[in-house]
């Protein structure tokens, strides 16, 4: 079988530099993922200030119990990275594989629920720019609304970028194409990137759905 | 990470997620406590789960900036809630 991967890639000549190479990269790309994601955050909670009221009217329409759920998800799948990490440590690549299909699958069931979301909210006349006749009254509801909507949007392209890197690494796995090493800096890149994702869930959940019900 | 030290960290993540649901349910008005419970949340997953306590160099420097954002944060809320 030929294997790719055995030694580090080019220009790398030990794998401990391969992966602190990884590193700094990984946490370079997240910096730049927690200042975007920040700023919306920072924007949401500048606009509370400034209109309480219409946030309030926007937040009451919000389902904040899809919204648990799928904090609860997000939660559980991080768990389970963080197992598949552990189980890669350990050389057992059969947990390995299972935490990773069950992370995927919990990230699946995320973008279901936020789909279902979506589709409620559009029925409701709360998606921005979908409706004729929206229950929201104050225009600033509705900016509300919009942020809600790119903000959430967002998160979920980033939970599918997660999910892909998640079910592309099983796949790698199935028939053992990959080094241990390989495995275990990719694996480590994947998992600090769905951390990521689910800390800027854990802020934004609070944030759009929670404060000034 | 251990498997029993990752399901602690869940555990705690869990029980602050019951903390945030709770106080907006029945406390509604006390929106510092919701987010308190959030960082607290935020602070486990760095911490543990994308393991600043056992990088050092540029990863715990990163992790630091990290840190300080949300406390800009936390102070911005806080004085959001203090004079509305």
């Amino acid at each position: 079988m030929i294997r790719s991967d055995e030694k580090p890639a080019e220009p790398f000549v030990a794998w401990a530099q391969q992966r602190e190479a990884a590193r700094l990269g990984i946490w370079l790309f997240l910096a730049t993922e927690a200042m975007m994601f920040g700023s919306l955050i920072m924007v949401a909670w500048l606009y509370r200030l400034q209109h309480p009221d219409g946030v309030a009217e926007a937040v009451a329409g919000l389902h904040w119990q899809l919204a648990t759920a799928n904090t609860f998800m997000l939660l559980t799948s991080s768990l389970l990275m963080t197992l598949a990490l552990a189980a890669s440590e350990q050389g057992n690549a059969l947990r390995l594989r299972r935490c990773l299909l069950g992370a995927a699958l919990l990230g699946v069931l995320f973008l279901a629920c936020k789909g279902v979301e979506y589709g409620l909210e559009y029925r409701e006349g709360l998606l921005p720019g979908f409706a004729e006749d929206s229950p929201l009254h104050l225009p600033s509801a509705h900016l509300f609304m919009n942020l809600y909507f790119i903000a959430t949007a967002l998160h979920a392209v980033h939970v599918l970028v997660a999910v892909g890197l998640g079910l592309w690494l099983y796949m790698r796995l199935a028939p053992d194409n990959l080094s241990a090493r390989g495995t275990r800096t990719r694996l480590e890149m994947v998992t600090l990137y769905w951390h990521l994702v689910d800390g800027i869930w854990i802020l934004l959940f609070p944030t759009l759905y929670l404060v000034g019900r | 990470m251990s498997t029993a030290n990752a399901l602690k960290v869940y555990v705690g993540l869990l029980l602050l997620l019951a903390v945030e649901v709770l106080v907006a349910l029945f406390w509604p008005r006390n929106s510092s406590l919701i987010m308190l419970a959030a960082a607290g949340q935020f602070l486990l997953l760095l911490i543990f789960y994308l393991g600043l306590y056992r990088h050092q160099g540029w990863v715990r420097l990163f992790g630091c900036l990290y840190l300080l954002w949300l406390l800009m944060m936390m102070v911005f809320i806080l004085g959001e809630t203090a004079t509305r």
